[in-house]
């Protein structure tokens, strides 16, 4: 009779955990279960199966670690563009188009804020 | 030769879904329940799998095998991943993309989008259940049911949109009671893909 490979179930587990905390920690630990998973499944497909475990574990955590990816770079962008933006519009502010460069800077500070 | 039309026999189908949703409600209500958390904490991308474990329930009871299903065969549906959960990403972005296509229309765009996506879920309605039940993948799975509800598509549609109402009703309980009321469209599809596929 087959049975579930242990490192599937764990793959699947660990997969679910890093889409919910949109995190590397679960999600490289997905992505190692799920390869191991998978090639063990292959080598014995008599006894093993979850196969399709191991996949949705890689999937859910390629995916989370590619949106904390995403998530770090657009941090560090927007850490960085930030502090210039706010200065650029402060020297702005004694143009004719105050009242539009006064908008800006609190749309951009408001940002910087809520980006922490 | 002419291919003969499949009958949708409204009223057998849908008591016979319901019949069936009346004798296992706690399994199929817990299944769904357990569904439809993995499917929205994964941001869908497991709703293929568990649609798939749902219909693997849903079958087994038609079909009174023995031993009877429990709530964990929901599980079984990863058997099927790669098929079900292509089938729910392709025709989900299809469905998803023609509709915000179309509420680009001004005044008709809305009811147009709702038109197209009823009329993309009634092509496919068996789609799932082919993956499941015949081991197909997901594209000449997809052509099937395209080719069988192409043969009478308005009474097809007209079950889908009738599935689709009793399934969703229980959005109107703050959209929780969709856990208890969405079982009832997939026994009633159920319902006529055995009719029908038994058939063939």
């Amino acid at each position: 009779m087959k049975t579930n490979c242990p490192l599937a179930v764990w793959s699947l587990i660990l997969g679910i955990l890093s889409v919910i905390t949109c995190g590397p920690f679960t999600g490289i630990p997905a992505i190692i279960c799920g390869h191991l998973a998978r090639s063990k499944i292959k080598m014995e497909p008599e006894t093993l199966t979850g196969d399709g475990m191991a996949l949705a574990g890689l999937i859910m955590g390629y995916f989370s670690v590619v949106a904390f990816i995403i998530f770090f770079i657009l941090g560090i962008i927007l850490a960085i563009t930030i502090p210039s933006m706010i200065k650029m519009f402060q020297n702005l502010q004694n143009n004719p188009a105050q009242p539009v460069c006064d908008i800006m800077l609190n749309v951009v500070q408001q940002i910087g804020c809520f980006c922490g | 030769m002419e291919e003969s039309k499949p009958i949708v026999k409204f009223g057998e189908w849908i008591q016979g879904g319901l019949t069936l949703y009346k004798d296992n409600f706690v399994v199929l209500v817990i299944a769904n329940l357990i569904a439809v958390i993995l499917s929205a904490v994964t941001f869908g991308i497991l709703s293929g799998p568990m649609l798939a474990g749902l219909i693997i329930i849903i079958l087994a009871i038609i079909d009174k095998k023995e031993p009877k299903p429990e709530i964990g065969d929901i599980f079984k549906g990863f058997e099927y991943f790669l098929d079900a959960f292509l089938f729910v990403i392709i025709w989900g972005a299809i469905s998803i993309a023609a509709t915000l296509l179309l509420t680009l229309i001004p005044c008709a765009g809305q009811v147009l989008s709702v038109f197209v996506s009823i009329i993309i879920s009634a092509f496919i309605m068996f789609g799932l259940f082919l993956i499941v039940d015949r081991k197909m993948s997901f594209w000449p799975a997809s052509l099937a049911s395209i080719n069988l509800v192409k043969t009478n598509f308005f009474p097809f549609a007209g079950l889908m949109i009738v599935a689709m109402v009793l399934g969703y009703v229980g959005a109107l309980a703050c959209g929780i009671g969709m856990i208890i009321t969405m079982p009832i469209g997939a026994c009633i599809l159920a319902v006529a893909y055995r009719d029908l596929f038994s058939q063939q």
